[in-house]
């Protein structure tokens, strides 16, 4: 693949990912201009884009998403101008990096940021439970953990065990 | 997977589900009305025991049949060398009947773009998408099957049409069809061609599998939002795919406002009439 068609090809696979991804804001009308596809259409699709985006992280932080209601989206699409899906596990890592993103823009507000550790835990927790190990990433001192599968058919319980200061405290999942 | 490979020859699947986590504790409720899976393949890349556990118990009680999103196989770059690998793991695993991606690329020059973007109907996209199934198929033998995507754009320099398009793909690679029939239906409806035309064009053994879901409908603009029930419109275009191809394996694809599985049953059931009456 190596002749000037495909060098084209290449090319404009490239100056569309790019304007797809780039400049995803809500304020932002970037030039989307390309002389074989109509701005219009391109601009409708990049919506598309950040719109599932946001979708698919509000499913994942549901407590942010209800503590920030209508600014979620407005925080989410200032996160996506410069952080990009990764290809293997994209969605749950887009909204891991949200969260974290969120953070230290939230610590003046202590109940939204509480918010947020509690959606990162669950990301977290979610992912353990389906993957395995990685619970081990938790921001918290990890006392130990649980998983109860003792009904048959009902949804399984986790209990995480964290080390908070001198308590234990005990977190149920779900 | 050699030159002589019949689709004709897969097995009848029947009708099933795009599995959703949702679904998990009801599966074996419903478990006469579905008869087999269609996997992401995306969320079983993972070797954890969990994610091993769950995939061998889907595999234990259904046939699975594992739908890839982001090989990008459209790609001018070639392929992600890790999401093949992972993609072939599963395939190993798994061994399934068949699998499947999509006519796209998801990819280019190292950005994902995280959604399935159309190619250029041009000689340059068929001879990358050839380049890039020939690299997959030297990796696995599993029969490959390619779906049909919406257009939210098209290119003004296309050198063929949709249906040229598609049965060129077809004849230079040895690859089915997944015919997503809401696809069909929207794109035949935004971009005004008779998607029965269209059908007619294509090699009728190579249709294999189907997909089917509500369309939406908003700001003049048909959407595959995977969120609502099947309209008559596209019951009616499911049903001439199913009497045109050669169809082993319908799939229900619901991936938002899921609803409890019970409710999906009515749907599983007149599809598999369609497939039992037409197929």
């Amino acid at each position: 693949m190596s002749d000037n068609e495909i060098a084209e090809l290449q090319r404009q696979q490239a100056e569309i990912a790019r304007r797809l991804t780039e400049t995803m804001g809500a304020e932002s009308q970037p030039n989307l201009h390309s002389p074989n596809i109509d701005s219009p259409q391109l601009h409708a699709h990049r919506e598309t884009l950040v719109r599932k985006r946001i979708h698919q992280t509000s499913t994942l932080l549901p407590y942010c998403h209800r503590a920030l209601d209508n600014e979620f989206e407005k925080y989410f699409r200032e996160f996506a101008l410069a952080h990009h899906f990764n290809s293997v596990d994209a969605i749950r890592l887009d909204a891991l990096h949200f969260a974290k993103w969120l953070l230290p823009k939230a610590r003046p507000i202590p109940w939204l940021a509480s918010c947020i550790r509690l959606d990162r835990t669950r990301i977290e927790i979610q992912h353990s439970t389906r993957w395995g190990v990685k619970i081990l990433r938790l921001d918290y001192a990890l006392h130990h953990w649980k998983l109860d599968q003792s009904q048959p058919n009902k949804k399984a319980t986790v209990w995480i065990f964290l080390n908070s200061g001198s308590k234990l405290r005990v977190w149920l999942w779900p | 997977m050699g030159n002589k490979f019949s689709f004709a020859t897969l097995p009848m699947l029947g009708v099933g589900i795009g599995y959703r986590q949702p679904f998990r504790n009801q599966l074996f409720l419903q478990r006469t009305a579905i008869d087999f899976l269609e996997l992401v393949a995306d969320h079983f890349f993972s070797i954890s025991l969990s994610s091993q556990d769950e995939l061998a118990c889907l595999q234990r009680n259904f046939p699975t049949i594992p739908h890839g999103l982001a090989l990008s196989l459209g790609s001018a770059d070639g392929l992600d060398p890790v999401y093949t690998k992972h993609f072939v793991q599963l395939l190993n695993s798994l061994q399934p009947a068949w699998c499947s991606d999509h006519i796209a690329f998801t990819r280019a020059n190292g950005i994902d773009i995280g959604h399935l973007t159309p190619l250029p109907k041009t000689r340059a996209s068929l001879r990358v998408l050839r380049h890039n199934i020939t690299a997959f198929q030297d990796q696995s033998p599993i029969p490959l099957l390619l779906e049909n995507i919406t257009e939210p754009f098209r290119y003004h320099d296309d050198q063929y049409g949709d249906a040229d398009f598609l049965c060129e793909i077809c004849e230079q690679n040895n690859v089915g069809i997944l015919m997503d029939v809401t696809n069909l239906f929207i794109n035949s409806q935004n971009y005004r061609f008779d998607p029965i035309t269209f059908l007619h064009r294509l090699p009728r053994e190579r249709l294999v599998q189907l997909h089917f879901v509500g369309a939406r409908y908003t700001e003049g603009q048909w959407h595959d939002a995977h969120s609502t029930p099947t309209q008559e419109e596209i019951w009616q275009l499911l049903t001439e795919v199913v009497k045109y191809g050669s169809v082993k394996g319908i799939i229900l694809e619901r991936d938002l406002n899921i609803p409890d599985l019970s409710e999906l049953v009515p749907e599983l059931q007149r599809a598999r009439t369609i497939l039992e009456e037409f197929g």
